[in-house]
């Protein structure tokens, strides 16, 4: 075997001596330093690991057949791939990326699994260290890329973390062979760092913010909880809760009470017997300026009548257009608008975190009188369908005396017939509405939202269905308010002459404690109801530690989302402001441009300058001043001219200087040339001495 | 401290009449004759290297006459072997055993006229003496008398009948001082003298050879500072690395630059180097110690130090 082992390199030499190029291909094989190929590993699974939730496990599995196979040739047990396997390689990922994703080949999650197939494939190919950066760099990459899916505090600490990991590799790539300790490489890359954290806090707070040119298309609808701009409540008979935040929200005064926190955001007035639907927008929306002149008649007539609550608001990328307040808003903002049903919406949809201060009445009249429109399209009702509940409603209206009377009565009848409220309704028919109210009479919000307004229609009283989120989670730590998704309600909204609009919550004639206290109360019998939160802290809200626990994380989660993921261009400028004065945003920009292009143009002289010098001793530097001032008269020091020479010449072209030029010269060749520590004081009176001659002239 | 100090302080003085005294016989050479006493008051050997007859003898005998050294002079020529400079044994009949008769090295001061005539073997019999201080004869070794200065003449490299001494043996002579034409002034008085050299018998010792010790022991207490001595290091540094050079200055080359300043100092009764005193020191130190890349083989004498005084600043 040794025998073939000796036989077989030599005969290859041989052969490929007259090609050589080839053999220095074949011959040369690069091995990754010990300690550089640990942090390599390292870097590349940190960058992984976050993605494998949301990749297809099959990728997983190649990238870890990647990295042993890595391992394998690093140890010697096998040799680089050939050309063919690696083309193999290549096309077999591609078209398995393209079976997996299919339509959505473009989308982000593909994105970001062929970077990773892409960072694990070129493992086996590291034939120079050339190789091994271009796979730092891509997990430099690949990491910022995890911020697409969270932008949680977590994933941050976890992005600093992989960063140190990825930068020791980068260190030790190119430190000698024999720094053998992995750990004080790292230790080394966390200083580094951390050394440039101060540098990167000032580029965070003070580079220019421009708006992001485009944005990732990420939003997957599910059919879990949320809004949607439709309803259709005999479809679902499982809704998924999620635990995903909704919104949080920041009373500047005292909060109201639980039961008045329904965040309106849509109506739906349009029914087609099975579906509540937007309606046709039919009046101009009115634009929430302050000091607005072209105020509609409906947008005037607005009462608000008692207690005022102001609030701040920070919106969860929805990717609508509509958003959260309680009624009835005032909003003195130029990015949203007013429609005629009092919701308030942003002209762009909301793709990134949105702020805004919302001050709401909660007591006020709106549409007092009939405008004859808005009423009418809230008293249409399709006939066809649901007749056993348009006759039920008619019934009912005779006996009532007037139409509050009807809506207690309908109410009553929710709250004696045998109403239950659940979140796995069974499915509904073609006459959702009857089978709702006779039959099954088990549902959720909609269902008893969907039914009320519909038995008020039937009555010939103008209702409407409003979507929202009915209530949250108060945090005491930071007084904030937590809406999450599972907190979405339906309600609605009946129109009574000369009272307006208002709210009626069918749900809480069945499920009171819903409103009063919340959705997890109501349903914290049915299992069910947390599957999606898995094993998230939601879970342990029964034990007082750990529900405390929960909140001050979510506190945290505040303040990041308040001061770091928030910061944009009004909160720059805001800060300008109280650090400088007033300012414009034109201003800001130009001087934060100027200052960022001071500190460049410094670092360039710095390096640029014709040779880097250790300081000079104080001595020396006061010295050279002062030649320096004899340069700008016109006699400068020629390179290489010591002090008595220097001396020598100047006097010799102006003897009325001598006396003063030979103090100075004698008294700098005392402090420079007799003694390494000069006496503090003497130095002094050689730099005032300087000084005055200067001055001198 | 204060014993070998007391001859230093009024060293500026001596050093004046030194001067005065060998100015007699050489005219017009003041710097020359001051950069020669430095040479020897730093302990090393002088290297005199110029065309014939420019008085290089003249003014080597001048140094050993106002030194009061015992002195003798050895003509290199291209037949002389080691054995004529460090002595001979001589069977003694009368003794019946070897007698050493000590060669003309044996001198305090040993004038090397025309040291490159001669061939390699004789030279590096002289050089090794120099190194040395001692002699190794016959298998016995034998030390010089001390103080022990070697004042070697040498013709330009490019005459013939030259034997060059490469650069090892070069680096071992602590100067190398080129006398140069006559300046008109003394040009004229040369003339007007019929024999300069009937002169040398006229001039005083004003120097001793304990001179010699005081100041050496002293040369010790003289100041260098930072300043300084970043100002050496980069005229050093700057021979390594400006291409012009073919090789850069050795660190014994810089020792000996920072010797003579030192040197230099004292004999203007100054306790602290000046860069002027590196300045003025330098060429006679460095210029056979470098070589220009232009000049491959060595074997011309052109001042290549003048760049380094233009080229590296002080501070």
């Amino acid at each position: 075997m040794s025998k073939l082992a000796g036989v077989i390199p030599l005969w290859r030499k041989t052969n490929t001596a007259s090609k050589k190029k080839v053999a220095a291909k074949t011959t040369e094989f690069y091995q990754i330093p010990r300690t550089a190929f640990i942090w390599l590993l390292a870097s590349v699974v940190a960058v992984i690991m976050p993605h494998v939730t949301h990749l297809p496990i099959w990728l997983g599995c190649v990238c870890g057949l990647c990295m042993a196979g890595r391992v394998l040739i690093w140890q010697g047990r096998m040799s680089l791939p050939g050309n063919r396997i690696k083309l193999a390689l290549v096309l077999v990922m591609v078209v398995l990326i393209v079976v997996q994703f299919g339509r959505n080949v473009f989308s982000t999650d593909a994105t970001v699994g062929v970077l990773l197939v892409g960072i694990t494939l070129k493992l086996l190919e590291m034939h120079r260290p050339r190789d091994v950066l271009t796979v730092l760099y891509l997990c430099y990459f690949t990491l910022v890329a995890e911020f697409i899916y969270s932008q949680a505090i977590v994933v941050a600490l976890y992005s600093a973390l992989v960063a140190v990991i990825i930068t020791s590799a980068l260190i030790s790539l190119n430190q000698s062979e024999d720094s053998q300790r992995p750990w004080r490489t790292f230790r080394l890359a966390g200083i580094m760092l951390a050394q440039s954290v101060p540098l990167m806090a000032a580029f965070f707070l003070l580079f220019p913010r421009i708006s992001p040119l485009w944005s990732v298309p990420l939003q997957s609808k599910n059919g879990v909880t949320g809004l949607s701009d439709s309803m259709t409540p005999g479809d679902i008979s499982q809704l998924a809760r999620s635990a995903d935040l909704a919104f949080r929200v920041k009373f500047s005064g005292e909060a109201p009470a639980y039961s008045e926190l329904y965040w309106r955001a849509l109506t739906l007035d349009d029914f087609t017997g099975r579906q509540w639907r937007h309606g046709l927008i039919l009046d101009l929306p009115q634009s929430l300026r302050a000091n607005t002149t072209d105020n509609r008649p409906w947008f005037q007539n607005i009462e608000y009548l008692g207690r005022t609550v102001d609030y701040n608001v920070i919106l969860e990328p929805t990717y609508e257009n509509w958003i959260y307040t309680l009624e009835m808003p005032q909003i003195h903002d130029d990015r949203m608008l007013m429609g005629r049903d009092f919701e308030v919406g942003t002209i762009r949809r909301i793709t990134q975190r949105y702020t805004y201060d919302v001050r709401s009445t909660l007591d006020y009249r709106a549409d007092a009188t009939d405008d004859g429109l808005s009423q009418r399209r809230a008293r249409r009702v399709p006939t066809e369908t649901n007749k056993r509940a348009f006759a039920f409603a008619t019934e009912l209206r005779k006996t009532a005396a007037s139409d509050e009377d009807y809506i207690r009565s309908v109410l009553d009848y929710y709250r004696n017939e045998k109403f239950f409220y659940t979140l796995s309704p069974p499915k509904l028919g073609d006459n959702p509405v009857d089978e709702f109210l006779f039959d099954t009479r088990s549902g959720f919000c909609e269902h008893f939202a969907s039914s009320f307004t519909f038995l008020m229609r039937a009555a010939g009283i103008p209702a409407r269905v409003v979507t929202g989120y009915m209530g949250g989670e108060f945090n005491p730590y930071d007084s904030t308010l937590t809406v999450r998704q599972y907190d979405a309600h339906a309600w609605s909204e009946v129109w009574l002459p000369g009272k307006g609009w208002q709210r009626v919550d069918p749900t809480a004639a069945v499920a009171p404690q819903r409103v009063s206290q919340g959705s997890n109360m109501t349903l914290k019998q049915e299992k069910e109801f947390m599957d999606e939160a898995g094993f998230s802290l939601m879970r342990f809200r029964d034990s007082k530690l750990l529900n405390d626990l929960r909140l001050q994380l979510e506190m945290m989660d505040y303040s990041w989302n308040r001061f770091v993921l928030n910061y944009n261009q009004d909160m720059q400028l805001q800060l300008f402001n109280n650090l400088f004065g007033t300012m414009t945003r034109l201003k800001m920009l130009l001087s934060v441009i100027a200052f960022m292009l001071c500190i460049t143009l410094f670092v360039v002289l710095v390096i640029f300058r014709k040779s880097a010098k250790t300081p000079l001793p104080p001595a020396t530097r006061h010295y050279l001043n002062f030649c320096d001032y004899m340069a700008g008269l016109g006699f400068p020091r020629h390179t290489g001219e010591p002090p008595l020479q220097y001396l020598e010449r100047m006097s010799r072209q102006h003897p009325q200087w001598r006396h003063e030029l030979e103090g100075i010269t004698r008294e700098f060749i005392h402090l420079a040339y007799k003694s390494n520590q000069p006496d503090p004081l003497v130095l002094k009176s050689f730099q005032r001495r300087i000084r005055r001659a200067r001055l001198l002239s | 401290m204060n014993m070998p100090m007391s001859p230093v302080s009024n060293l500026q003085e001596k050093v004046e009449q030194a001067v005065a005294e060998v100015g007699k016989v050489v005219l017009g050479k003041d710097k020359q004759i001051r950069l020669a006493l430095c040479c020897l008051f730093s302990g090393g050997h002088l290297l005199m290297e110029d065309k014939p007859c420019m008085g290089k003898t003249t003014l080597s005998q001048a140094l050993a006459r106002t030194f009061g050294l015992q002195y003798s002079r050895i003509q290199f020529t291209s037949d002389l072997l080691p054995a004529d400079i460090l002595g001979v044994s001589i069977y003694d009949q009368n003794k019946a055993a070897f007698t050493f008769h000590k060669g003309p090295i044996f001198s305090n001061l040993v004038l090397a006229d025309e040291i490159n005539r001669t061939t390699p073997k004789t030279q590096s019999a002289l050089l090794e003496a120099m190194e040395e201080g001692k002699v190794s004869v016959d298998g016995n070794t034998r030390d010089l008398p001390h103080p022990f200065f070697v004042i070697a003449t040498q013709n330009p490299v490019s005459f013939s009948g030259t034997y060059p001494l490469p650069e090892s043996q070069l680096d071992r002579f602590l100067m190398r001082l080129n006398i140069g034409y006559p300046d008109p002034v003394a040009e004229r008085q040369l003339l007007l003298n019929h024999d300069q050299r009937a002169n040398l018998v006229n001039i005083k010792q004003t120097l001793s050879a304990e001179d010699v010790s005081a100041v050496q022991a002293a040369i010790s207490t003289v100041q260098t500072t930072d300043t300084l001595l970043d100002y050496v290091q980069r005229l050093v540094a700057y021979t390594r690395q400006d291409d012009k050079y073919s090789f850069g200055l050795s660190p014994r080359g810089a020792q000996a630059l920072m010797r003579c300043a030192r040197t230099w100092a004292l004999m203007h009764n100054r306790k602290h180097v000046l860069p002027e005193d590196v300045q003025t020191v330098l060429p006679s130190v460095v210029d056979h110690r470098l070589r220009s890349v232009a000049d491959s083989s060595g074997r011309n004498a052109e001042a290549y130090s003048q760049r380094l005084l233009t080229e590296v600043d002080v501070f």
